[in-house]
C-alpha cells in the first residue's frame, strides 16, 4: 500500500514536470514565432522612404558629362552628352565610351562633400563581389577610385582594396543592369561607394 | 512487480517529452533556417527591382530638369531627350514606351509660382528570379523649381 502510494506521488511529479516543461516550450515558441512576425512585415511608408533615401550618394545616379563616340552611316561621330553614370556605363560596356574618358568624368564628382569615390564595375557577377574584389582585380571591366585630399583629387586604385571595409559595413551600392543590344541580352554589376571617406583612409 | 511497471510508464513518459522537446526545437529551428534561405534567395530580385524604381525616378528627374532648362514646350522636350536616354534596360519598365506615347503630365503649376509638375502613373518595374517574376506598380509625381532643380519627390501617400 505504502509503496503503490510513493509510485502514485512520482509519477504525479513526473507528469507535473512533464507539463511545466511543455507550457515553457510553448510559450518559448509562440514568443519567437511572434518576433518573427514583427520582421515580416514593413509598412509601406517605411518601404516608400527607402527607396528615396537609398537614391542619396548612389553614384549611379549622378549625372556626369562625357564624349560619346557613335557609328552614324559607318562614320565614327563624337557628341558630348550629359548623362546618368548608370548609362555612361552601358555606353562604357558597349565600347562607346572611352575608359579615361570616363575616369575624369567620375574625377569630376568628387568634392569634399563626397570625398571618396570607388566603383568596380564587370559583365559577369561574380568578378564584382567587393569581398573578393582584390582577387578579381585583374578581370577586365571598369574600376576606379578617386579621394580628394588638401584640395586635390588623387587617383588611387589600390583604394578599390578598400571596398572590403565598405562592403562590411554595408555601404556599397549594388546594381545589376540588364541591357538589350541588337537583339542580345547583355548584363552589367556595379558595386560602387560615392560619400565620406572612412576613417583610415587617404583623407582621413 | 507493480512498482516496476510504474518505473517503466515514468521512463516511458520521460522519453516521450524529450522526444517531444526535440521534435518541436527541430522543426522550430529547421523552420528558421529555411526562411533565413528564402529571405536571402528573394533579397536580390527586391533589391533590383528597387534599384530599377529609382532608376526610373533619376531619369525622370533628369530629363524633367533639363526640359525645363531648354524651356519651350516641356512636354515635347520630354519626349525628345527621353528617345535619347532610352539604352533599352529592361528595368526601366514601361517608362520609355509611356514617354514616347506622351502618356504623362508634365505643366507649370497654376497655383504656384516657378514650379513645375512631373506626372505618370501605373509605371512598372520588373525582377526576375528563375522562372519568377518580381513586379512593382507605382505611380510617379515630381516637383521641379523654375531653374529645372528637383524641389520633391513625392511618395505614393502624398499624392
Amino acid at each position: 500500500m505504502r509503496l503503490d502510494k510513493k509510485a502514485q506521488v512520482g509519477k504525479f511529479l513526473t507528469g507535473f514536470l512533464a507539463f511545466l516543461l511543455i507550457i515553457a516550450l510553448i510559450a518559448i515558441f509562440i514568443a519567437l514565432s511572434s518576433g518573427l512576425a514583427k520582421t515580416k512585415g514593413a509598412d509601406k511608408t517605411e518601404s516608400a522612404g527607402l527607396i528615396y533615401s537609398g537614391m542619396q550618394n548612389n553614384l549611379l545616379f549622378e549625372q556626369i558629362e562625357v564624349e560619346i563616340s557613335e557609328k552614324i552611316n559607318g562614320k565614327l561621330e563624337f557628341r558630348k552628352e550629359k548623362l546618368l553614370v548608370a548609362d555612361a556605363l552601358v555606353y562604357y560596356e558597349l565600347g562607346k565610351i572611352d575608359q579615361l574618358a570616363l575616369q575624369n568624368a567620375l574625377k569630376g564628382l568628387v568634392d569634399e562633400q563626397n570625398s571618396c569615390l570607388g566603383i568596380i564595375e564587370n559583365s559577369m557577377e561574380k568578378n564584382i563581389q567587393a569581398e573578393t574584389g582584390i582577387a578579381n582585380l585583374a578581370n577586365p571591366g571598369f574600376k576606379i577610385a578617386y579621394y580628394s585630399a588638401d584640395n586635390k583629387i588623387e587617383f588611387e586604385e589600390s583604394l578599390i582594396k578598400a571596398f572590403e571595409k565598405y562592403a562590411h559595413a554595408g555601404l556599397l551600392s549594388k546594381a545589376h543592369i540588364r541591357f538589350l543590344n541588337n537583339g542580345e541580352i547583355k548584363d552589367l554589376y556595379a558595386e560602387s561607394y560615392y560619400g565620406h571617406c572612412l576613417m583610415g583612409d587617404k583623407n582621413e | 512487480m507493480n512498482n516496476k511497471r510504474g518505473d517503466l510508464a515514468t521512463v516511458i513518459l520521460v522519453f516521450v517529452v524529450l522526444v517531444a522537446i526535440g521534435t518541436i526545437l527541430f522543426g522550430f529551428l529547421g523552420f528558421d533556417s529555411s526562411m533565413k534561405k528564402r529571405m536571402q534567395e528573394i533579397n536580390k530580385p527586391v533589391r533590383e527591382v528597387v534599384f530599377n524604381q529609382q532608376y526610373i525616378i533619376a531619369q525622370a528627374s533628369f530629363i524633367g530638369g533639363e526640359s525645363i532648362r531648354i524651356g519651350g514646350d516641356l512636354k515635347k522636350n520630354f519626349v525628345e531627350l527621353a528617345g535619347k536616354k532610352d539604352l533599352g534596360i529592361e528595368g526601366a519598365g514601361n517608362f520609355f514606351r509611356k514617354t514616347r506615347e506622351g502618356d504623362f503630365q508634365f505643366d507649370i503649376s497654376e497655383r504656384e509660382q516657378n514650379s513645375y509638375y512631373l506626372e505618370m502613373s501605373d509605371l512598372f518595374v520588373i525582377s526576375r528570379l528563375g522562372i519568377n517574376e518580381f513586379e512593382r506598380n507605382f505611380d510617379l509625381k515630381i516637383e521641379f523649381d523654375g531653374l529645372g532643380n528637383v524641389r520633391k519627390v513625392y511618395k505614393e501617400k502624398d499624392f
